[in-house]
């Protein structure tokens, strides 16, 4: 009997660990619709502890402009507990090259006779990659979520339930204060929601908010929420967005596991309320990737590509509020597809041009790979988005530190301040490596201008 | 400290008398005999010195159509007499070349004479034969004579020396070959930064035949070796090739007989300067960027290129200097493609560009003048040749030994459509003293499907031209304008008309990663359609370290007092990147130029977007901006000099509440009103262009009207890209677009406003739209924002 019961024990346990739930396609996801279609590149199939290989739906959108490096990006989305084993195979080419990104997570990838398997043992955000490149055409990424807790009843009060297939919300979905958004994993909803002097509103779930229906920089930001705290978004894909992917004004905001893909200039990231913590997220964005325009964000352990425009982590172009008391750890930049000199193009940027003091950030543990652009770009400078007071407007007190880069820069970091009013003052840049080169002593990495700046340490 | 510096100056003058005599002879070195040709004595103060002459016999006697060539070396300061007596037979007639240097000697029986004052590299021919050529070098005083006992240093005093076949050179060591000293071996240097070869003697490689091997030779690893005032004599191949960066060569003479002499073949930012080869192949390689030749003379023998741009250069190349440079013969008479003097016979890879070629001068020529070809060659390995853009000719003067036209045609041809040659202008090329204006009825012959953009600048008036347009036509265009103009973009354009042509200038976008290449003029006889007329300013003629070398921008000309005024905001990006840019000027008699900069050492003021405008009292004001404000000051117009700190003029103090951020200020007066017009940013993405009035320029100016003429809006920005890149991220969208409007006059009574058109992902481009004075003294705007636009007659 003691036996019997183990055994059923074990029974039960197996087939909970094996089960991988994803979600089925919505009727929009059909060859031809460049927005969103089965993918024409990749299978996959997913296993645990043994069991049976099951197919996933994957997911793909062809990229929108003609800087674009990648022509589609492709990815899987489902939920698993435990670990799980990935197949992938590679519908027009031959694999002869196969890697997981971020490079620590994987758990080694092989591939033979046309398919690559790797194994995941964390909930995550990967990149699978076939061509050995900064630049790669067809980008595949697999959105391992853990389970999900607390699956809101469809009925649920204050619950606006967004069940499987497609939803058309249009581009001001207001959400009530106090209410929860859910997007069911198999709900595919185009539009965009909002609020404003809201209080404790969530959007969660593992479905796709797409604003394919807006061309570039012609509606809002995607999740727009003007003077609302307590702001929570989890779990979901935004895709396609016009503008930003996340805006929240007010405080007190978490955002966490968000897929975010865009493909324009514009498609900014994040960009929070002061006190706001992001983590766990995933960024393919042609825009600034994550603000610090805030006091006391923190982002952490989030996996970011960045593309051809905009840098991963931006302070500003203005801001006339003096801020700070932000804190940057433990992220994985894939890759940054940076080609141009623009002043923000850089992994860590500033073109301070507002009246504000930014003070007191400290960047630590973070990974650069398939990049070979500036790390640093820290300047003060007039422009046209901030309202320059020629008397006030500095920044400085910053830590940046234990940051790698796989390659070398292909042209030097920069320090710069604009004249003595403006100066960048007290950063201390420690253990940056780059092309596998400590920048202790090697000025030649950073340019640092003498005339504006005070107490730059690099050691 | 100036009391040990003299002490130190009697001291070496009491060791070494000769050094404080103002000419000095070398002695002659054992078994080198004395010329039987030709005997020189040079005077100065009443003393007389005989300088030995060397006798180099031909060493392939079947080519080379010198028997000898005989040359002489000393030293000199102050102002000296050289006599040169003819030995053998009569002659009718003598000339010292270069013929540039305009010396014409005296003569007396069978001695001619002639005075110097500065050193110089010459050739005195006697009835124009060049059998028996005599060169005289005669070089500046010898100064850093280093000491024969320091362990860096290898010493040949005067005689002959034969240590080795070959000398290594280790880094920072130098070999002195003091005058009369002659070296016979090759001399290597690896990994030898810092070296040096200097003196007044020679190394004399005839012991070795044509071996085609190099006679001087540094490795790639050879950094800043110093090449000075020795001769490299009967080399049997190259004279010196030295791979690393930065070879400087100054006042070095090389003679040789053999094919594939080649005289200096040097890594990048190479200088070579006052010096001097007779060459039986190509005498300058100009193969790695940052090349530059200055005053430097070339005989050029039977075979090979004065200057020799690519036989197979892979990777890109670019930004060379060839200037103030005399090729005083070429004895060329052979088909072979690199029969020319200024030839690329491109079959690398690489694209070649950026090529200035200024103040040369060609004598003593029959054959061909140029060869820019691109073509698969014997040297070249690569799967598909590459490119040549960006080459300028400028105040070329071709002589040639009678008068009678070339006997070549010069060829400009690429490979095939995607492998060009293009964009190479010819300013002021003249043979035989006439101007060439037409490239095909002057000898050239160019191939239209692979060449592009080839074309001649014949002066400075445009008759023909201007012809075409009549003032009675209306204009119509579409904006943004492109054809002819930059394909990576222009920003800020700055028009005007002059004798019924347009004209511009513009800030130039070039593909990232690359330099610009100066201040350009362009012109259009219909507003549509545009073309290169020449530049203004070339990067190539500035020193790599002024402050103004590789950034322009805003360019505007005024012409004012009969001057033409150039102002811009200008930048060092090497030396300075990123930093704010200064404002420059330039002014010119001529508005073709030449421009002389009237900031040489340092800018005007930092600020951006210069403008001129005379005030009511006549005083040339500069209006500029900075930091989101305006600013004015009087300006001196001919010493480049502010008279007075800018003040600012519109700013957060003067517009209150209606300020924002400002850019681009512009000043045109208008029915005894001063219009300030510019453009001012709301929140970064809406931009508006506004004007203010006033009766006084310094103002206070006021809103004539509250509507801005024209409003952009982000979303309106241009999406796709205009011209076709190489790959797509190509150039570079800028992340701030600003925008710079310009208003200028037209047909006497009408006005036209320019613009760049706004771009996200897209190159900005001309926009130009006709504006109207109104009765109540507003502006107002035909057809604002429309693509289609006219001007009617």
């Amino acid at each position: 009997m003691k036996l019997l019961c183990c055994y059923i024990a074990l029974c039960f346990t197996s087939s909970i660990g094996a089960t991988i739930i994803h979600y089925p396609p919505t009727p929009n996801m059909v060859s031809g619709n460049s927005f969103i279609h089965p993918s024409v590149h990749y299978k996959i199939w997913c296993q645990q502890n043994g069991g049976l290989w099951e197919e996933l739906f994957v997911y793909e959108m062809d990229a929108r402009h003609y800087t674009n490096n990648s022509n589609t990006t492709a990815w899987v989305n489902f939920s698993f507990d435990g670990s799980a084993r990935i197949r992938v195979e590679r519908m027009n080419a031959a694999i002869d090259y196969a890697w997981i990104l971020p490079a620590h997570a994987g758990a080694g990838i092989s591939a033979s006779g046309g398919v690559a398997e790797v194994q995941i043992d964390t909930a995550g955000q990967y990149s699978i990659e076939f061509e050995n490149s900064r630049f790669i055409t067809n980008p595949l990424l697999v959105f391992a979520n853990a389970p999900e807790e607390n699956i809101p009843d469809s009925t649920a009060a204050n619950l606006i339930y967004f069940g499987p297939g497609l939803h058309q919300i249009g581009d001001k979905y207001v959400v009530p204060t106090g209410s929860t958004v859910y997007l069911h994993g198999g709900a595919y909803v185009q539009g965009q929601f909002y609020a404003e002097d809201g209080d404790h509103i969530t959007i969660r779930g593992r479905g796709i908010l797409s604003g394919e229906d807006y061309a570039a920089r012609t509606a809002d930001h995607m999740i727009h929420m003007r003077n609302c705290n307590n702001v929570r978004v989890d779990g979901i894909t935004i895709i396609h967005a016009p503008r930003f992917m996340i805006t929240l004004g007010g405080s007190h905001h978490y955002i966490s596991n968000v897929k975010m893909m865009g493909w324009w200039f514009s498609t900014d990231g994040t960009s929070t309320g002061t006190d706001a913590l992001i983590e766990h997220c995933f960024f393919k964005v042609n825009d600034d990737a994550i603000k610090l325009y805030q006091s006391r964000t923190v982002a952490r352990h989030c996996v970011i590509w960045q593309m051809e425009n905009g840098a991963v982590f931006q302070l500003g172009w203005n801001g006339n509020n003096d801020y700070g008391d932000c804190h940057v750890y433990d992220m994985d930049i894939i890759r940054v597809e940076h080609v141009w000199d623009n002043e923000n193009e850089a992994v860590i940027c500033a073109i301070h041009g507002g009246r504000g003091i930014k003070q007191n950030f400290l960047f630590e543990d973070i990974r650069i790979t398939h990049s070979n652009w500036r790390i640093f770009h820290l300047v003060t400078r007039p422009n046209r988005w901030g309202n320059w007071d020629t008397n006030r407007g500095e920044m400085g007190n910053m830590i940046f530190r234990n940051i790698t880069m796989q390659d070398a820069q292909s042209l030097p970091s920069l320090v710069m301040g604009h004249d003595a009013m403006h100066t960048v003052y007290n950063l201390v840049f420690e253990q940056i490596v780059t092309g596998g080169k400590s920048w202790t002593g090697a000025r030649k990495e950073i340019i640092i201008d003498e005339t504006t700046t005070q107490n730059i340490i690099v050691r | 400290m100036g009391r040990y510096c003299l002490l130190l100056i009697f001291i070496i003058g009491a060791a070494q008398a000769t050094l404080y005599a103002a000419v000095v002879v070398y002695p002659q070195p054992a078994g080198y005999a004395a010329s039987k040709d030709y005997r020189i004595v040079i005077s100065q103060d009443g003393r007389q010195y005989e300088t030995f002459i060397y006798v180099s016999d031909a060493q392939f006697p079947k080519v080379n159509k010198s028997q000898t060539t005989q040359f002489s070396s000393f030293s000199f300061t102050g102002t000296i007499t050289i006599r040169v007596e003819k030995l053998q037979g009569f002659f009718e007639r003598c000339e010292v070349l270069p013929t540039a240097k305009n010396i014409k000697p005296l003569r007396e029986g069978n001695t001619i004479s002639f005075q110097l004052s500065k050193p110089e590299n010459l050739a005195v021919e006697f009835d124009k034969s060049i059998q028996h050529p005599l060169l005289i070098f005669a070089n500046p005083m010898e100064s850093d004579i280093p000491d024969p006992t320091d362990v860096n240093v290898m010493y040949f005093g005067p005689g002959i020396h034969q240590p080795a076949d070959t000398i290594f050179l280790k880094a920072n060591q130098t070999l002195y070959l003091a005058g009369g000293a002659v070296l016979r071996s090759h001399v290597y240097g690896a990994n030898a930064t810092g070296a040096a070869i200097k003196g007044r003697g020679i190394i004399d490689g005839r012991r070795f035949g044509h071996t085609h091997g190099r006679l001087i030779r540094f490795d790639a690893q050879s950094h800043d070796v110093t090449l000075d005032g020795f001769i490299v004599l009967d080399a049997p191949g190259y004279y010196i090739t030295s791979g690393g960066k930065r070879t400087h060569a100054n006042n070095v003479k090389g003679l040789g007989w053999w094919f594939n002499t080649d005289g200096f073949g040097f890594g990048e930012d190479g200088l070579i300067e006052n010096c001097f080869l007779k060459c039986n192949d190509d005498a300058i390689k100009l193969y790695n960027s940052g090349t530059r030749v200055l005053r430097t003379t070339i005989w050029q023998m039977e075979n090979g290129a004065p200057f020799q741009m690519s036989w197979n250069s892979n990777g890109n190349r670019n930004g060379f200097l060839v200037k103030d440079c005399d090729v005083i013969h070429v004895d060329h008479a052979w088909d072979n493609p690199n029969e020319g003097v200024f030839v690329a016979i491109h079959g690398g890879n690489g694209h070649l560009s950026d090529f200035l070629f200024e103040d040369i001068r060609v004598e003593n020529i029959d054959w061909r003048l140029f060869t820019i070809q691109i073509m698969p060659n014997e040297w070249a390995k690569a799967d598909h040749p590459g490119s040549v853009s960006n080459l300028v000719f400028k105040n070329i003067t071709v002589t040639t030994t009678q008068g009678l036209p070339l006997q070549r045609l010069s060829v400009i041809q690429g490979y095939d459509s995607q492998s060009k040659v293009s964009d190479v202008r010819i300013e002021r090329l003249t043979i035989n003293g006439n101007l060439v204006t037409d490239l095909q009825a002057d000898g050239f012959e160019i191939n239209a499907a692979t060449t592009k953009n080839v074309f001649v600048v014949p002066a400075l008036s445009k008759p023909a031209r201007a012809a075409s347009q009549s003032p009675i036509d209306s204009l119509s265009w579409t904006n943004p304008i492109t054809t002819g103009l930059s394909t990576y973009g222009m920003q800020d354009f700055f028009l005007w008309q002059q004798d019924n042509l347009f004209y511009l200038l513009a800030t130039e976008k070039v593909k990232p990663n690359r330099k610009k290449r100066g201040i350009i003029l362009y012109s259009s006889t219909n507003l549509k359609q545009w073309r290169e007329e020449q530049y203004i300013l070339n990067r190539l003629s500035f020193d790599s370290l002024a402050w103004f070398a590789d950034e322009w921008q805003a360019p505007e000309l005024h012409k004012i007092n009969e001057k033409y005024v150039l102002v811009f905001a200008s930048r060092n990006n090497t030396t300075h990147p990123y930093k704010p840019l200064g404002i420059a000027m330039a002014v010119a008699d001529d508005m073709f130029g030449p421009y002389t900069m009237l900031t040489p050492d340092t800018p005007l003021t930092i600020g951006n977007n210069p403008t001129l405008q005379t005030d009511e009292e006549g005083h040339v004001q500069l209006l500029f901006d900075k930091d989101g404000r305006f600013y004015m000051a009087p300006v001196d117009i001919s010493n480049g000099q502010l008279l007075a700190p800018p003040k600012e003029i519109l700013g957060p103090q003067t517009m209150g509440a209606d300020y924002r951020f400002l850019d681009a200020p512009q000043l045109t007066k208008q029915r005894g009103l001063y219009y300030l017009m510019f453009t001012s940013f709301y929140a970064g993405y809406v931009v508006k262009v506004r004007y203010m009035v006033s009766a006084n320029i310094a103002g206070p100016y006021r809103f004539l009207s509250r509507e801005p003429l024209l409003s952009f809006v982000e979303a309106e920005a241009d999406e796709n890209v205009k011209m076709p890149h190489r790959n797509r991220n190509g150039y570079a969208p800028p992340t701030q677009v600003i925008f710079q409007h310009r208003m200028f006059p037209v047909r006497g009574n009408k006005w036209l406003m320019s613009y760049h058109s706004s771009e996200k992902y897209s190159e900005p481009y001309l926009c130009l739209e006709p504006v109207i004075f109104l009765p109540d003294g507003t502006i107002g705007m035909v057809a604002p924002k429309q693509k289609a636009q006219l001007l009617l007659p």
